[in-house]
């Protein structure tokens, strides 16, 4: 149960919330993907690692995909083409 | 700390050095050789043996000339023309062209010398692209390997972080190295003084390479989910939309003017100019600047295309605080910020990296091979051991090959990369299998280790030999301008040998024992 939630759970997890901290998030959309980037790793990390720290695996593999329902709900929930749009419109 | 927590961290922290060690250990060795590609290609390609003067050619009619002649069978979008440096002391034009009757696109490219004008002879790929494309993706496809080489990035990440909260006594440890005790405790204060001391460069290391290929990862993934599988427009969406063609002629400005632009006070001229849709009314160019002395890779100028005046701002040129940090990722990974001295820090910090990693490995079978840990019977573990020697000191003889291959090479130049690929990848698989054979015939994996470490000191002294026999430029070549990155090559291997050498009569030829006068002195 460890080892899948190290794997598989904690990756969905950060995938979710970076897509999600990229369309929900304000400001302007490379800008944003860049600090995505730079801080995708550390999250990825955090998740992997309280696998390991916290007693309770079952608690922390709820967590972490509850933050993948969330974060999943809110980008299908999100209009994309809107979004595309407003990206298109920013200065380049 | 509860003991069940640090038993769980101390297993995580085992389990990921065991399965992705052997991957850590590649891309980190890889990776202290790759540091110096722009050296190994001076010693691999004779051609690039040119002494630069102040007198050149003008360039600008022969690119028009070679982009004249690519355009009865291709359409050139884009291309890089790169001027002569010390690397590389020569023009060069590397484009993508798309064939006029449709199909994929093919990679164009053109050496000119630069004092003649003369075309230089194409030479394909070989050791130093090997060597830095198994660093960077594992020779695998863009998106797998890179992703790959990121995961081995958060693997290191996550060792070090567990590493970390399992051994909280830092003063102690950092300071502890029972040399006169068993063999389990010296590589065992061995792993933990050299991984307590290179923690900052590691985390480094570790944080930037993962960065740099979890981004392959990343952006389709984010794509799918972020913009419902549409990648073009999340690529759109971060970098810009790509000119179209309109069709319409125009003038455009000499790429020999360009070379007396500037970046701001950088006294450098341009590395390269980055063109876009060359002769049409939407071209765009941009001058790129190295900046070798800063902690960014480059810096770039756009170019008005057609009077060569320089446009102030835009997504290109204006730095901001995420992309100053993205900027610093690249060069902190490289050590491409502080020269020559800086870049053999590098090296012998990752070559620290391939010596934890190592000793991790050998530790963990250790402790179930000679102690009470493990379920698996002791021949399995004693095979596991063997496997482990062969594939981390065989990445040593697999690296050095290619480059007597680069030397001897006869075959036709694009199927070079080909045979360096099969010659790196046969010495490695020969490694691990005489390691597996050594074990049934001799019991001794001591001595198999010092045979390596011998074999691996001859190689080295052998390439400046070869390199004397096949180009004429020898050691003493190392004051002359136009073999000097070859010669110091030559000389590096030269030096690295007798290092080899002197570890090979430093190494224990059998499993040491403790002797009691020994014991009584530690104790």
């Amino acid at each position: 149960m460890r080892a899948f939630s190290l794997l598989i759970l904690s990756l969905l997890a950060f995938l979710f919330l970076c897509s999600a901290v990229l369309i929900g998030v304000p400001g302007e959309f490379a800008e944003k993907a860049l600090w995505v980037t730079i801080i995708c790793p550390i999250i990825w990390l955090g998740f992997m690692f309280a696998c390991y720290w916290f007693g309770s695996i079952k608690w922390v593999a709820a967590g972490l995909v509850l933050v993948t329902l969330l974060c999943g709900a809110m980008v299908f929930l999100t209009d994309t083409q809107a979004l595309l749009a407003s990206v298109a419109s920013e200065p380049n | 700390m509860e003991q069940a927590r640090h038993k769980r961290l101390y297993d995580l922290h085992s389990w990921t050095g065991l399965v992705l060690g052997l991957m850590i250990f590649l891309v980190s060795f890889t990776g202290c050789v790759a540091l110096f590609d722009e050296e190994i290609q001076a010693w691999e390609d004779p051609a690039e043996r040119i002494t630069l003067g102040a007198e050149q050619v003008a360039i600008d009619p022969l690119v028009r000339g070679y982009l004249t002649e690519l355009e009865q069978t291709y359409r050139v979008d884009a291309f890089n023309l790169i001027y002569p440096s010390e690397y590389s002391p020569y023009f060069a034009l590397i484009g993508n062209a798309k064939p006029l009757e449709g199909g994929r696109p093919i990679q164009v490219s053109r050496r000119w010398n630069p004092h003649n004008g003369e075309i230089i002879p194409e030479r394909g790929d070989g050791v130093s692209y090997w060597l830095l494309d198994i660093h960077r993706r594992l020779m695998l496809p863009n998106t797998i390997g890179r992703s790959l080489v990121g995961i081995v990035g958060m693997a290191l990440l996550l060792s070090i972080l567990t590493g970390i909260v399992i051994h909280l006594k830092f003063m102690q440890e950092a300071f502890k190295w029972r040399m006169f005790r068993s063999v389990r405790l010296r590589w065992q204060d061995a792993h933990k003084v050299l991984g307590l001391w290179g923690m900052p460069f590691f985390t480094m290391i570790g944080f930037t390479g993962a960065l740099l290929g979890v981004i392959s990862l990343l952006s389709p993934i984010v794509a799918l989910i972020a913009f419902k599988g549409d990648q073009e427009g999340l690529i759109a969406a971060v970098i810009g939309e790509e000119a179209e063609r309109t069709g319409v002629q125009v003038q455009m400005v000499s790429f020999d003017q360009l070379r007396s632009y500037r970046y701001l006070e950088n006294p450098a001229q341009p590395d390269r100019v980055i063109v876009e849709n060359y002769g049409d009314e939407s071209a765009n160019m941009l001058l790129y600047f190295l900046e070798d002395q800063k902690l960014a890779r480059f810096a770039l100028q756009k170019i008005e295309p057609e009077t060569g005046a320089v446009i102030p701002g835009g997504r290109e040129t204006e730095h901001t605080p995420a992309t100053r940090v993205t900027d610093a990722v690249t060069a902190l990974h490289y050590g491409t910020y502080g020269g020559f001295p800086l870049k053999v820090i590098y090296l012998m910090l990752g070559l620290g990296l391939c010596l934890v990693t190592s000793l991790g490995m050998m530790l963990w079978v250790e402790r179930r091979a000679n102690g009470t840990e493990g379920k698996r019977s002791a021949k399995f573990y004693e095979r596991l051991g063997r496997f482990n020697s062969g594939a981390m000191l065989g990445i040593i003889p697999a690296t050095l090959t290619p480059f007597y291959l680069d030397k001897l090479y006869v075959g036709a130049e694009p199927n070079r990369l080909f045979w360096t690929g099969v010659c790196y990848l046969v010495v490695w698989l020969a490694s691990i299998t005489l390691a597996m054979v050594w074990g049934m015939f001799r019991s001794n994996p001591y001595q198999l280790t010092r045979h390596f470490f011998m074999a691996c000191a001859l190689l080295l002294l052998g390439l400046p030999v070869v390199n004397g026999i096949v180009t004429g430029d020898w050691l003493t070549a190392i004051g002359s301008p136009h073999s000097g990155s070859a010669a110091i090559a030559d000389w590096v291997f030269a030096m690295l040998g007798v290092l080899m050498i002197a570890a090979w009569k430093f190494l224990p030829s059998h499993r040491p024992e403790i002797t009691k006068r020994q014991a009584r002195l530690c104790a």
